[in-house]
């Protein structure tokens, strides 16, 4: 398992402390029988400022990782699909109780497979499924997803029988862009020598994210930065490798490959380019003029998956974070089945030498049954990279 | 590179000799002479001729919009995306290994996709075509295939897609306008100039005129479906996107009518034959022509499926918004699945008209091995079917394969089970 880096030194593990209230929030959503609905989304172009909004309770539909689970899900699928899909797909079908707790899902169209799984989903609770535009310099596309919200809005008006006021739309916006903020903050601090988080650590935070209750999360994650901030920041020993997971969604559970880049490995993943590290907190909201008009256009404008065009955007923006955050190699990890980095994968891979970061292409899935061979793969990729780190450490030092 | 046509997988399975009561009344049968020329005229419809065309400067493009060809072709663009599926299933080896090596398409991505992506990399040394067309809303494989092909050197115009599982009647108005500016958008990108509304009056127009015909030959199919198998309906219906023209295409449309009127004509004399198991066909087809002919020998007949079901185009509206209500139809009909983006659920429904109408008693469900998107739609429908009490049978392929004795094995038992 990955090492805890302890952030806040003696007494209370403020991590540890973090993964209680997300064990608690997720059963408070399942108890509770306050007549508060109840919804899941999946994607993280679904509007949370919005949910938040319409005073549901909300929680995105991540969990992974659990090979029993797929095996439920291939009940629908057969095997050639994504874990993660045929993971959701189980949960809903096993009864997983947080999923059997939901009386409605939004999903954004951003990949087909989501696309295929809403419908069937949909057997089990009721799906609104968003168009998502893939060209968001255009401005057709970026009218067509405000209207695309607008009528969310109503369906969650519809749903809820509470009328969703601009202000509480602003309201939200400035409080997610203070999430949003914070967790970026954090992240930052990974840009240190010597981070005072490690990867896994980080995922627990952009997990909680996605369930604590954003009024309970943002002083945690405050009183956690400053708990970060003033560690000791200064290098002792041998600087560690620095990497970059880019790729597939890294589900809630799905801890595969951090604990053999860290745990195994002894590297650390300082930064992440998929959509459940620090890829959505890279943008804020506007807080002026049409609320609503202000959410379609940030969600567009977020750092962007592989299913926006073109693709070319979405490699940049991986590289431009690689290289913001000093990374001696990237991890590029799909899942199998995973179309859009799975096919993607040259214009990654083309991209990343480009701009001259080392990057090692890995394919997995949930099975442990690779293990040794994704170990073997990824030692092999260090090793090269430490000797590459050492050299150029040697020539800094030198110059 | 190649000279394949796009018949060339398919009427082969015509040269074979059958053994089944039904197979040889099938091959008893006079070969049509107006099926004959429609495969003459369909042989010159290449991957060779579309890049003649290229090379002398015309207008060619990768890719396309289901239903959106007499856009195209009112653009003055011949989509060459036809002739390259084609061929792709001829080089899939050669292809396949370009894609997975060169590409680094990830092996476990179905042959087709990585075929057309290992096509455009052995071909970009001397390719003339060099734009492409993309509709995300097409198989997300297709999609993202697209997605890398500018490192092909290929410029690629994305046309953006509606999701259309929650319908709403009352949106309709923003869903059409929707569409309408894709359209424009695209027309702007192929010519720099916006759709000439007159032109694509006439295009619609003689389509909607072909449909007709197509929808009365389907019709006097139920008189002897041995006459005109589906695999002759695929190419028959294929023609209707392009006439298979190349750079005579007011000739070939002339052509292409009159093979459709000569066929119908042909039926006024073929006997009638309703000694079979009447069969539904639902979802791709990597081996159509040789699927037709293994249950044929069995004794059965494949008397409708999901992909050629007639649909007009709205004569009553501008021929733009008639594109884009046409689009909306597509994918709320589920018809052509993930080609129009479609609602892969509501297949359905089609199919239990289709099953009403023909009295079909059992249902072939096929695809494409490796397809995800295929996978779970099957599943999705055989649990439907179960439930209905439709017997049902999943044949899966590879693009290039042949039926194997175990496939013919698993359709005889299938059919023979139903008689």
């Amino acid at each position: 398992m990955t090492q805890p880096s302890n952030p806040g030194g003696k007494g209370e593990d403020p991590l540890a402390a973090l993964q209680a209230v997300i064990a608690r929030e997720k059963q408070a959503f399942i108890d509770a029988k306050d007549g508060r609905k109840k919804i899941g989304y999946l994607c993280n172009y679904a509007p949370q400022e919005l949910f938040n909004a319409a005073g549901v309770r909300h929680v995105r539909l991540f969990k992974g990782g659990d090979t029993d689970v797929v095996s439920i899900g291939e009940r629908f699928t057969q095997s050639v699909f994504c874990d993660f899909t045929k993971a959701c797909l189980g949960s809903f079908s096993g009864n997983d109780p947080l999923y059997k707790a939901l009386d409605r899902v939004y999903a954004a169209h951003s990949c087909n497979t989501i696309k295929r799984v809403s419908e069937i989903i949909n057997q089990f609770v009721p799906v609104k499924l968003l168009s998502l535009p893939k060209l968001r310099a255009l401005q057709s596309s970026r009218d067509f997803f405000h209207e695309e919200f607008i009528d969310l809005r109503k369906d969650l008006e519809k749903l809820t029988g509470n009328k969703i006021t601009d202000e509480a739309i602003q309201e939200n916006i400035v409080l997610y862009n203070k999430l949003r903020h914070i967790l970026k903050k954090i992240s930052e601090l990974r840009k240190r020598a010597n981070p005072p988080i490690t990867g896994a650590e980080y995922l627990d935070l952009v997990t909680g994210f996605y369930y604590i209750d954003p009024k309970l999360a943002l002083p945690l994650y405050e009183d956690l930065y400053a708990k970060l901030a003033a560690k000791e920041s200064a290098l002792t020993g041998e600087r560690p490798l620095r990497l970059m997971m880019a790729g597939s969604v890294v589900a809630d559970g799905d801890r595969r490959m951090l604990d053999i880049l860290e745990g195994e490995l002894g590297s650390r993943v300082v930064v992440e380019a998929h959509c459940t590290g620090v890829r959505p907190f890279l943008h804020s909201l506007r807080e002026n003029g049409d609320p609503l008009r202000a959410l379609s256009d940030g969600y567009l404008d977020q750092a962007p998956c592989a299913k926006m065009r073109p693709l070319s955007d979405s490699s940049e923006s991986a590289g431009r974070l690689a290289q913001e955050y000093s990374v001696d190699g990237i991890i590029y990890v799909y899942l199998k089945f995973c179309i859009c980095y799975g096919v993607g994968t040259k214009e990654f891979m083309t991209h990343f030498q480009k701009i001259g970061i080392p990057a090692l292409e890995v394919s997995s899935d949930y099975s442990e049954s690779d293990h040794g061979q994704i170990k073997t793969r990824v030692e092999a990729f260090i090793e090269m990279l430490n000797e590459r780190k050492d050299n150029l450490d040697e020539q800094y030092i030198g110059a | 590179m190649s000279n394949t046509s796009v018949l060339d997988n398919v009427d082969d399975s015509l040269q074979e000799e059958s053994w089944s009561p039904q197979a040889v009344e099938r091959d008893a049968l006079p070969k049509s002479p107006g099926l004959l020329s429609l495969y003459a005229i369909a042989k010159t419809f290449s991957l060779d001729a579309v890049d003649r065309i290229a090379k002398d400067g015309g207008n060619v493009v990768w890719g396309f919009v289901m239903g959106w060809s007499p856009l195209f072709r009112s653009l003055g663009y011949i989509s060459g995306e036809g002739g390259l599926i084609m061929d792709s299933i001829r080089l899939s080896a050669e292809a396949v290994s370009a894609a997975e090596s060169h590409c680094r398409v990830p092996v476990e991505i179905c042959t087709p996709v990585k075929a057309r992506c290992g096509i455009h990399h052995l071909r970009r040394p001397h390719n003339t075509i060099k734009k492409h067309v993309q509709f995300a809303g097409d198989c997300g494989m297709s999609d993202m295939m697209a997605g890398i092909l500018p490192l092909e050197g290929i410029e690629v115009h994305t046309v953006e897609p509606l999701s259309l599982l929650n319908y709403d009647p009352a949106r309709r108005p923003q869903y059409v306008q929707f569409y309408v500016n894709e359209i424009q958008r695209l027309a702007h990108w192929l010519t720099g100039k916006p759709v000439d509304e007159a032109v694509l009056a006439q295009e619609l127009h003689d389509r909607n005129l072909v449909t007709r015909k197509i929808e009365t030959i389907l019709k006097l199919r139920e008189k002897n479906p041995y006459y005109l198998t589906l695999g002759d309906v695929f190419v028959l219906a294929g023609g209707s996107n392009d006439y298979f023209a190349t750079d005579n295409y007011e000739e070939n449309k002339a052509k292409y009518n009159a093979i459709l009127d000569q066929i119908i004509a042909e039926f006024d004399s073929v006997p009638e034959n309703h000694d079979y198991i009447p069969l539904l066909k639902v979802g791709g087809c990597p081996f159509c022509g040789e699927l037709c002919k293994v249950v044929d020998d069995a004794g059965g007949a494949i008397v409708g499926n999901n992909m050629v079901e007639p649909a007009y185009y709205r004569e009553d509206v501008n021929p733009v918004e008639s594109l884009a209500h046409f689009m909306i139809d597509q994918q709320l009909s589920g018809r052509g699945e993930d080609k129009s983006g479609g609602v892969f659920t509501n297949v359905v429904h089609h199919i239990e008209h289709q099953i009403e109408a023909t009295g079909a008693k059992g249902v072939i469900v096929t695809g494409v091995i490796n397809c995800p998107y295929t996978s779970i739609a099957q599943q999705y429908w055989q649990d439907y079917f179960k439930k209905k009490g439709v017997p049902f049978i999943v044949m899966l392929a590879d693009t290039n394969a042949v039926p194997t004795e175990e496939v013919k094995m698993r359709l005889k038992a299938f059919v023979e089970m139903l008689v």
